[in-house]
């Protein structure tokens, strides 16, 4: 048979610029590569020589869709570096960012990227015309949950009210009434979504792997706990540059991860098959009804999971802020003293685990950084879901195993923005 | 009516700034409606290369080969370029390394170790550096209510006009009371407006991400920053955050 290569000359539908690389003998992938092109963005040598109060909000704008993500994790790493202990307030506040924060990315992803592939429609504009029902159920869900954001970080992106230790103005019990207000009118927003979600077909694909997220100690949520691996112990995240090990590669300008050597998917799917039991009784119920099998082993139900899990963080903001009902929350305004020190954070970004790692010297100036984004993790997957899948796609013509490959990186919601540190299609036959 | 064409490029940057226009919310599928977008390479699959577009929107920074090419190549193509976001108006945030010109191959081989190439500029650029550029929309990321207005103001064949005033009179206009007055320093006067203030609104100075003034009073600024004790080294990394170190006199 003839020696054929592909090449998919700029990814769209996604996050950032990447490229894919696919060569096949017969019916034998050669090469099956992901490069991402995205220009250097040296976030890591522009954060050493600041002071710890300026870090996160450098490395916030790393990623413009998981910038609260960031802001958090930096946040809590350069606690962790400086000493800096913030209140159960605070904690609860950053918590209800991220779940707000995940939704809001969630729809992007679901709505502006996913959505097109399996309503049959090339992009959002289509879908503006066409389904004026979908395109308005987004509309209200990111105009809600980007809202939750405003009212509690001062902007929908990069927000600002967040700072390390504390929060410059906090929600007071009617801000508290509303926000529960918003979150209610995201369950039933969020319930809608996962059923349409559910109702698309999805290519008939599995490829087991590894899968890690960082796992709370008794709920599912996204601020703290050890790393978590499906069927094995997992990790404290002080260790994780004994298990995750960091590649540079020269056709890429990310840095591509392995776990103990091995490829790994960390994301919605990754946290629904590590703490899926752990779900809200409605979350659970629509996992039910739809007989959706977990652990799972499909690439393509990560968009399922996304779905789930913002009808999920919804009762879990309810919960938080049903503590706050009838207070509100207590302003406080702290002096942050620096010392020297050693931090690392890892959280939960929408598109998977987020580590943030600083080392500040004595004044309290940054003298190390080392930050994981959750799609350099991913890499290593993609390449090897497409080892497995090309083999079966070669069968059809061009243009839909580009569309099939289009998809299957587009389930992972894969930002290669923040993983500069990446889509360009090539295929050899 | 013939629908104008307009395109959208990313850079060096978060693209935020795309996300930011999302939230226009409501106003999506008039946008959507009232222009022809025949080159969104975040959101559509068929980019044409010998497509002429009447709007073109720029977003990031300029910081490799690459990026100098294409900009040049859109504003060949594009009848009206803006500028979009910080980063494309003053290199923003990437430009935080500008500063390090000297040592690039140092930090480079710090961050990806010595076996890969340097592809990037020693520094991010601001486009117009690059090419001529007819409006700066900034801000990290830009007010969403701008964009659409500038959309707005160009269908209707009139010219946009950005804010030429300091942040305080949005603060003013919001009724914000001054950060100063509580002894927290603020870069707001120095800084242009046109965001509605929203981190003085939630007690947080302003940290400047909309780029200086075009006639800030500098001077006064430092001596501002001096009173609250601030050392020299601070006062250049904190006037010069999103405009790539340089103090914007």
């Amino acid at each position: 048979m003839s020696h054929k290569s592909y090449a998919l000359s700029c990814m769209t539908k996604v996050e950032g610029h990447a490229k894919l690389e696919v060569e096949m003998d017969g019916n034998k992938v050669k090469k099956a590569e992901i490069a991402v092109f995205e220009p250097s963005r040296y976030f890591e040598h522009m954060v050493r020589g600041k002071p710890f109060d300026m870090v996160p909000t450098i490395s916030q704008r790393i990623c413009g869709i998981c910038s609260v993500i960031h802001t958090v994790t930096s946040i809590k790493a350069v606690e962790n570096a400086i000493g800096v202990k913030a209140s159960q307030e605070t904690h609860d506040l950053r918590r209800l960012l991220l779940h707000a924060s995940n939704i809001h990315s969630h729809t992007a992803h679901l709505f502006f990227f996913a959505a097109p592939d399996y309503l049959g429609v090339g992009d959002v504009m289509e879908i503006a015309r066409k389904n004026r029902d979908k395109m308005e159920l987004a509309i209200r869900l990111q105009k809600i949950s980007s809202g939750i954001v405003r009212k509690i970080g001062g902007r929908p992106l990069h927000p600002v009210n967040c700072r390390v230790g504390y929060f410059n103005s906090v929600p007071d019990k009617s801000m508290v009434t509303e926000l529960m207000s918003d979150f209610r009118d995201l369950k039933k927003l969020s319930t809608e979504a996962a059923e349409l979600f559910f109702s698309f077909r999805y290519p008939d694909f599995e490829n087991p792997t590894n899968y890690l997220s960082v796992k709370e100690k008794n709920s599912y949520d996204l601020y703290e706990g050890d790393i978590g691996v499906l069927g094995e112990k997992g990790f404290k995240v002080k260790d994780y540059q004994k298990h995750l090990e960091e590649e540079t590669i020269y056709r890429s300008t990310a840095k591509y991860a392995r776990y103990d050597g091995k490829p790994y998917m960390t994301g919605a799917l990754a946290r629904l098959n590590i703490m899926g039991d752990r779900l809200s009784k409605s979350a659970r119920s629509i996992v039910r009804k739809h007989k959706l099998k977990l652990p799972n082993f499909s690439t393509f139900t990560n968009n399922i999971s996304q779905a789930v899990e913002m009808v999920h963080f919804c009762d879990r903001a309810l919960e938080v802020l049903s503590k706050y009902e009838k207070t509100g929350f207590r302003e406080e305004k702290r002096k942050i003293k620096p010392r020297g020190g050693e931090g690392i954070a890892a959280c939960e970004a929408p598109r998977g685990t987020l580590i943030h790692h600083y080392k500040f010297d004595s004044k309290g100036i940054c003298t190390y950084a080392n930050i994981m984004t959750p799609t350099c993790q991913n890499v290593r997957n993609m390449e090897s879901d497409m080892q497995k899948w090309m083999p079966e796609l070669i069968k059809k013509n061009d243009e839909k195993v580009k569309h099939s490959l289009e998809m299957l990186i587009r389930a992972y919601d894969p930002c290669f923005s923040c993983s500069t540190h990446f889509l360009n299609f090539n295929l050899k036959r | 009516m013939v629908k104008p064409k307009v395109a959208f490029f990313g850079m060096t940057s978060c693209k935020g700034c795309y996300f930011q226009l999302l939230l226009a919310n409501e106003k999506l599928p008039a946008i959507f409606g009232s222009i022809d977008i025949v080159d969104f390479w975040m959101l559509n699959e068929k980019p044409k290369d010998d497509d002429m577009y009447d709007i073109a929107f720029i977003d990031g920074a300029v910081s490799n080969h690459e990026n100098a090419e294409l900009v040049r190549n859109v504003r060949e193509r594009s009848k009206y370029v803006i500028a979009f976001g910080t980063c494309a108006c003053h290199g923003g945030i990437p430009a935080v390394r500008n500063p390090d010109e000297r040592k690039h191959s140092a930090y480079h081989k710090l961050v990806y170790g010595k076996d890969i190439k340097v592809k990037s500029y020693p520094h991010a650029d601001p486009v117009s550096r690059h090419i001529h550029v007819d409006y700066e929309m900034t801000g990290c990321p830009i007010n969403e209510r701008e964009a659409v207005e500038v959309i707005r103001d160009l269908l209707l064949g009139k010219k946009p006009v950005a804010p030429d005033y300091p942040v305080c009179v949005d603060c003013k206009k919001a009724g914000v009371s001054c950060l100063f007055k509580e002894g927290t320093l603020c870069m707001g006067p120095v800084t242009r407006a046109g965001c509605n203030a929203p981190c003085p609104a939630s007690r947080t100075a302003c940290d400047g991400c909309r780029g200086p003034l075009p006639d800030a009073n500098w001077n006064e600024m430092e001596k501002l920053m001096k009173e609250h004790g601030i050392e020299k080294k601070t006062m250049n990394m904190m006037l010069g955050k999103y405009t790539g170190g340089k103090m914007a006199k």
